[in-house]
């Protein structure tokens, strides 16, 4: 009977607190005075299209989750939100071109940052695949992957989530630039990097294998890049051998 | 000639004997002439008083073009000089953005400043009339980062969780991009020696920005003027951009993303 009360009360907490959060968000919309637009919805964040203070901005909401305690989530999602600041704005500092950030709310669990105009990298492999390959342009493309995960890396940075889709290309410019630091974190280990790695090339193989071998040319201008080259790539093989995950025996 | 003469000059003159003289014109009248116009246009804000025709009709000179002719100068000088009356009438030096739902952020940026050590003062005792901002412009190479800053305040403001002990203070401090008040408000706020600053008040009323304009003994310039008179090497070493970085990215966008990450650090 005890325990059946407490959940009951747990449950009532949450959904008030569910309330309230909704309230919020309706009066910021107000705040904001632009419109947001829903243009994405992932598991971890709902993203928006907005204006900031006159430029055309992309809000990132990381949403809470229903199913844990209110208040491991909030400390969790606020840890999240800062964590991907953080390592946007680090590899920024590393050289790699990111999204200017705008803002943080912490409240509303919201990033605010540049609209980049262009087309995803998935977007242009999959163009490649139906009309045939521009060899120039991925050649462009593949050696300005390779030279930014080598930045990062040698930065103690690892992106976490190396997909095509995380990349855009800036039109106008052809510039590439990384998106989505949601699962970053820093880490010198050759380990980490090479799973970076491996998880690119898994994606490139399922998504991309009629533009032929990409990865080879993105290793190429890794190499160039990272100084610390050799005990990733020798990592990246044995990772390859045995898949993403580690084994636990013994 | 002083202020008051050129202006009681210019009342009589935009009368009834305005039309005659430029009909007329007498040679012997046309030094006199030159020299109004000369004084009228050094003073903008007389300028603002007369219409184009009349102005025309000061600056004729009649000794130098035929009768024939007279009419077409009048119509050249008279657009001509109408255009720069609407610029230096309009004070397109003032600028103000809009920040959020209607809240506005207005900014003069004013060089040759000699009174940074009274303005200092005035804003510790907290006396300042109206309240402003004053920021050491040599740190701000466009007003974005600035407007970023401003959103930021005005966020907090609305959560009535200010770190500083107003909106404007709170509008230096987060320009700063660092965690440290004291050190924020020296290094982006003015200090005594200060010749180069940026006024900045939120909602302002022209009203309001005119009294602004007056506090501050110094000379308005244009917002556009930032990019080129900012310290470069002394930002760089204020938000430690390294030039790695400026590699890829503009000052004023590296400072954007300290000032929104600061809370994340």
């Amino acid at each position: 009977m005890n325990i059946l009360t407490r959940w009951f009360q747990l449950d009532s907490v949450s959904q008030q607190q569910r309330i309230t959060v909704f309230f919020i968000m309706e009066i910021t919309a107000d705040v904001k005075d632009a419109s947001l637009i829903l243009i994405k919805q992932g598991a971890e964040a709902r993203i928006f299209e907005s204006t900031f203070v006159g430029r055309r901005s992309i809000v990132k909401e990381r949403f809470s989750k229903k199913y844990r305690h209110p208040s491991l989530d909030s400390k969790l999602t606020l840890k999240g939100l800062n964590a991907e600041a953080r390592c946007m704005t680090k590899a920024r500092r590393l050289g790699v071109t990111t999204p200017v950030l705008y803002t943080v709310d912490p409240v509303l669990h919201t990033l605010t940052f540049e609209y980049v105009e262009g087309l995803s990298v998935k977007d242009i492999f999959l163009e490649f695949g139906l009309h045939g390959i521009v060899e120039e342009r991925l050649d462009d493309i593949a050696s300005q992957i390779g030279n930014a995960i080598g930045k990062l890396h040698d930065g103690g940075l690892v992106h976490g989530d190396l997909t095509t889709s995380n990349m855009l290309i800036r039109s106008g410019t052809n510039q590439l630039v990384l998106i989505d630091f949601g699962l970053s974190f820093t880490s010198t280990l050759p380990e980490d990097k090479a799973v970076d790695l491996y998880v690119l090339e898994r994606a490139l193989l399922s998504m991309h294998s009629t533009c032929g071998n990409v990865m080879d040319r993105i290793l190429a201008a890794y190499r160039k890049s990272s100084k610390q080259w050799s005990s990733t790539l020798n990592k990246l093989a044995q990772v390859r051998q045995r898949g993403r995950k580690r084994t636990m025996v013994g | 000639m002083g202020n008051d003469a050129v202006v009681t000059l210019l009342r009589r003159w935009s009368g009834n004997r305005c039309t005659h003289y430029m009909t007329r014109g007498t040679p012997s009248k046309s030094h006199h002439c030159s020299l109004i116009s000369h004084s009228v246009i050094s003073h903008p804000n007389h300028l603002a008083l007369l219409r184009s025709r009349q102005l025309a009709s000061l600056l004729y000179h009649p000794s130098r073009f035929p009768p024939r002719r007279r009419c077409f100068h009048l119509l050249h000088v008279a657009s001509r000089e109408e255009a720069k009356v609407t610029q230096l009438s309009r004070p397109a030096t003032m600028k103000v953005f809009e920040i959020s739902n209607g809240t506005t952020l207005s900014l003069a940026l004013f060089t040759d400043v000699t009174n940074s050590k009274e303005l200092l003062e005035f804003m510790q005792a907290g006396t300042l009339e109206p309240e402003v901002a004053f920021l050491n412009a040599s740190l701000i190479p466009d007003v974005f980062p600035l407007l970023a800053a401003a959103h930021k305040t005005l966020v907090s403001k609305s959560r009535e969780s200010l770190t500083t002990r107003t909106l404007h203070s709170e509008l230096v401090y987060n320009y700063s991009g660092s965690k440290h008040i004291t050190e924020s408000l020296k290094r982006c706020g003015i200090s005594d020696s200060s010749t180069y600053v940026l006024a900045a008040r939120f909602n302002a009323s022209p009203d309001e920005m005119k009294a602004v304009e007056k506090l501050i003994n110094g000379k308005e310039i244009d917002l556009e003027e930032l990019e080129g008179r900012a310290d470069k090497a002394h930002i760089q070493k204020h938000y430690k951009i390294t030039a790695l970085e400026l590699g890829i990215s503009s000052l004023a966008d590296a400072i954007t993303c300290r000032i929104a990450a600061r809370d994340a650090l």
